[in-house]
């Protein structure tokens, strides 16, 4: 066990509100963890508190063993991606990377801080805008240099706030998978915030979810999602049909015009039929009126509005879950 | 630091009111010099009682009333024209008036007035340092309009124009009601800056229309005098509170 | 609605005519002419008052108020910066501490540089509490001096050198202090590295909006220089009354106006560039 960053009991109240109430959480060396929830859960909070710019209410921050409460954040070993890159506009690309690296004391040499910027440039794939200034580049360009300028100066832990959410989808996308791969290549922990259960999943070797200040679920993102702990966590990082009190994913459920054999299946008659390029979503109504969607790559010609249909599950494909009704933990 | 910056700032605003309040303190005491021997409404007296001074008082007065309506008006009028379709030409000749100094147009105007009288037989005398006043009081107006109506919605007039009225009936019953805090925050910061020149005035007065700071000048010349502290006190309050008033007016959503 | 426009904008291009060209106009066909017997001008016309203006003394008047106004421009900046900083990282009230700035501004000029007359004679409540607390024996000649001037120049456009400074500090993005704290820059490092270059075009606009005035100043120098400190203002006023060199008088505004316009053009190219 190789723990980077512990979270102990951390607690930050507001006057108006609890942002984070008494949060745990352990992340190893060279992991990507990533922080989901919906916008107000306090995950943002929780980087703020990690990286210094707030303080914590209660509870404790240990970076590789000692705990970093009372540093300000210029003497913390993390390095933080702002959501809005926070580029300096007066400096170029390169003097932008190089600024972590020029406040370390005792002095780098320019060279040897022009070694370094070279490197990470390269490993960003910017190489050629060094002279650029933040307002002459693309946005997934300034994202980069975001990038790079942290990861140049070697932290324990990386701090991502929502990086890509100023993206447009399909650039999101890629970033996604280079963003996954420069992880694996530098082998720094990544601690990744967003609201986007998809890259959350995609990128993740652990995750929290957190919702109203407190973590819901910890673990893998297979454990999260074909197990998750609690509705809130179920429904937030996929679709969730709720058949006879069992909770049960889209695309688990099997559907037929005939009764299938040998399972428990429900009746239910077709209400829509959505075309989603590499699947199909099949909007149905039960017999006793609830709703349940089936996700399936069968052709959609089979099923029109009107059709009476049966829905079923393979047993064991259904979630542990109960229905508790409420919308997870208070 | 940020304790520091809060320090640096109570001394920064120390030092730029302190000077005022202490004229003010310094204006009842019962001493010509700067060591407290008592309390005495000695001094406010005798402003009151001075002639001279109350005459040029009520000069002032009547100058800045004047030149203050008649700035107002034209300003405010200036000011919508400009905000409706930019007038370069004016727009710099004003920003040009603002930035000449003092001196610049006192002279200038006292050599126009001095042709003038060649011509005119106009001596120097109110109704010159009313033009005067006029002229470099138009600037600080049309600013104070055009700022305040940036925030004007012309949706407003288009609704008025739409129901049936007429461009002057839109601009005189919507326009102008929705402007009145601006116009009275200009119209009081236009009698602040005429009731308290000093340079344009004395160059262009005559010799029968002194002003209030003339008087406070020529007395501040010869040495101090704790009639000028109490004149100092009475004036700050009152072009003080004037600038409260327009700085509320200024603000306040109609 | 172009009539009613025109109409709208008539009396002010009337009083602008009137009451700032013509007069300009006059004081440029005055610097031409020669000096009348009881003031006033008369012909010939000459180029005499431009000669007289190019006269080192002058000179040394015109380079005094440049130093003079660049000192108290610098002071203003140095002592403004950090007033603007406070103001707009205040959380809350930020208009009420900009007005608080601003008033004592807006109350009388003439009276702010006579407080300071009271403050700095022999006699004055500086003086007085020095010698009181026995750090001095005979009162400080701290009036009637340069210094006195540069204090009263600072004392009356400070409030012109903070607000520009903190319409700039104000926008700037504040999570560009934490991304420099983030990659190690203690917060006063990250003021001179990232607040402070980011505040130039404030800064200038500042410079520019308290030189100017100071450069033509004539009220500050008259009463708390004496008659020692003459600068290019006093030295207007002069012509124009005791003197009655008016010719020369008017060449000098000229001179004066000249200058004003040189640094707006150098200004207005200087935030192009910075844009």
């Amino acid at each position: 066990m190789n723990t980077v960053l512990a979270l102990e009991a951390l607690t930050k109240h507001y006057p108006t509100q609890r942002a984070v109430d008494g949060v745990s959480l352990c992340i190893q060396k060279g992991e990507f963890f990533s922080l989901l929830g919906p916008s107000g859960c306090g995950k943002t909070t929780t980087l703020r508190l990690v990286a210094g710019f707030e303080t914590p209410t209660s509870g404790n921050i240990l970076l590789g063993g000692q705990s970093v409460v009372d540093l300000p954040p210029h003497q913390r070993d993390v390095s933080t991606v702002f959501q809005s890159y926070a580029l300096f506009p007066h400096l170029t690309v390169e003097k932008n990377v190089a600024f972590g690296l020029e406040r370390r004391r005792p002095g780098l040499s320019r060279a040897e801080i022009a070694r370094r910027v070279k490197g990470v440039l390269e490993l960003v794939q910017l190489t050629g805008k060094e002279k650029r200034l933040p307002q002459q580049l693309s946005g997934g360009e300034r994202q980069r240099v975001a990038l790079a300028r942290s990861l140049v100066l070697q932290p324990k832990v990386l701090l991502l706030d929502e990086p890509l959410s100023a993206l447009d989808p399909k650039l999101r996308k890629q970033m996604r998978d280079e963003l996954k791969k420069l992880q694996r290549s530098v082998a720094i922990t990544f601690l990744f915030i967003t609201h986007d259960e998809e890259e959350a999943l995609s990128l993740s070797d652990r995750m929290a979810v957190m919702n109203r200040g407190l973590i819901e679920q910890l673990g893998t993102p297979r454990e999260l999602y074909s197990q998750p702990a609690t509705r809130f966590v179920a429904e937030f990082l996929g679709g969730v049909n709720w058949l006879g009190g069992t909770a049960i994913r889209p695309e688990r459920m099997r559907i037929s015009a005939a009764e299938p054999e040998g399972v428990r299946c429900f009746r239910a008659t077709v209400t829509g039929a959505t075309f989603l390029g590499n699947s199909v979503q099949i909007a149905t109504r039960l017999d006793n009126g609830s709703p349940c969607v089936v996700e399936t790559t069968a052709a959609v010609d089979v099923f029109r509005p009107g059709d009476a249909v049966h829905v079923w599950w393979n047993p064991g494909d259904e979630m542990p879950l109960k229905d508790d009704g409420g919308q997870g933990a208070a | 630091m940020k304790r520091m910056l809060a320090l640096y700032a109570a001394a920064a605003y120390a030092f730029l009111h302190v000077p005022l309040l202490i004229l003010a303190v310094f204006s009842f005491n019962a001493s010509k010099f700067s060591v407290w021997r008592g309390f005495t409404w000695q001094w406010y007296r005798d402003v009151f009682a001075n002639e001279n001074l109350m005459e040029a008082a009520m000069n002032s007065l009547i100058i800045g009333a004047v030149s203050t309506v008649v700035a107002t008006a034209i300003g405010t009028l200036a000011g919508y024209a400009i905000w409706k379709r930019r007038s370069r030409l004016l727009t710099n000749s004003l920003y040009l008036s603002l930035l000449t100094p003092e001196i610049v147009t006192g002279v200038s105007l006292l050599a126009f007035f001095q042709w003038i009288f060649r011509f005119l037989r106009v001596p120097l005398g109110m109704h010159t340092v009313i033009l005067a006043h006029i002229s470099f009081c138009l600037a600080y107006v049309v600013i104070v309009i055009v700022a305040r109506l940036q925030t004007f919605d012309p949706a407003l007039e288009e609704a008025a124009l739409d129901l049936g009225a007429n461009e002057w009936e839109s601009f005189w019953h919507v326009t102008v009601p929705n402007l009145a805090p601006g116009i009275a925050a200009a119209a009081l910061l236009c009698f602040t800056v005429s009731f308290d020149d000093y340079v344009i005035t004395s160059l262009v007065a005559g010799i029968d229309s002194e002003t209030l700071p003339m008087v406070v000048y020529s007395m501040a010349r010869k040495g101090v005098s704790p009639m000028v502290n109490a004149l100092s006190a009475m004036i700050t309050l009152g072009l003080g509170v004037f600038v409260v008033l327009a700085a509320r007016l200024e603000h306040r959503q109609s | 609605m172009k009539r009613l426009r025109a109409w709208f904008l008539t009396p002010a291009y009337l009083v602008m005519a009137s009451l700032f060209a013509a007069p300009m106009l006059i004081i440029c066909a005055y610097s031409l002419l020669s000096r009348g017997p009881y003031g006033g001008v008369m012909r010939p016309w000459t180029l005499e008052a431009y000669t007289r203006v190019l006269n080192p003394l002058y000179g040394e008047i015109v380079w005094r108020s440049a130093w003079i106004s660049g000192v108290a421009t610098a002071a203003c900046l140095v002592l403004g910066f950090p007033l603007a900083l406070f103001i707009s990282r205040a959380t809350g009230r930020r208009a009420l501490l900009l007005n608080l700035v601003m008033l004592p501004f807006w109350t009388s000029f003439l009276i702010r540089t006579y407080a300071w007359m009271f403050l700095l004679r022999d006699t004055g409540l500086i003086n007085t509490v020095l010698q009181a607390l026995h750090l001095i024996g005979a009162p400080l000649p701290l009036l009637f001096n340069d210094g006195a001037v540069i204090l009263g120049l600072v004392y009356g456009y400070l409030p012109f050198m903070v607000l520009p400074l903190y319409a700039t500090l104000e926008k700037q993005d504040p999570s560009l202090v934490e991304a420099a704290q983030d990659l190690g820059a203690s917060p006063w490092v990250a003021l001179w590295t990232v607040v402070v270059p980011l505040a130039r075009p404030g800064m200038f606009a500042g410079a520019i909006l308290v030189f100017i005035p100071c450069l033509g100043s004539y009220l500050t120098p008259d009463l708390l220089g004496g008659g020692k400190t003459v600068m290019i203002g006093n030295l207007v006023q002069n012509q124009f009354t005791t003197a009655r060199d008016w010719p020369f008088g008017s060449a000098l505004s000229l001179l004066v106006m000249a200058l004003v316009l040189v640094f707006l053009r150098v200004a207005a190219r200087r935030q192009e560039t910075m844009l």
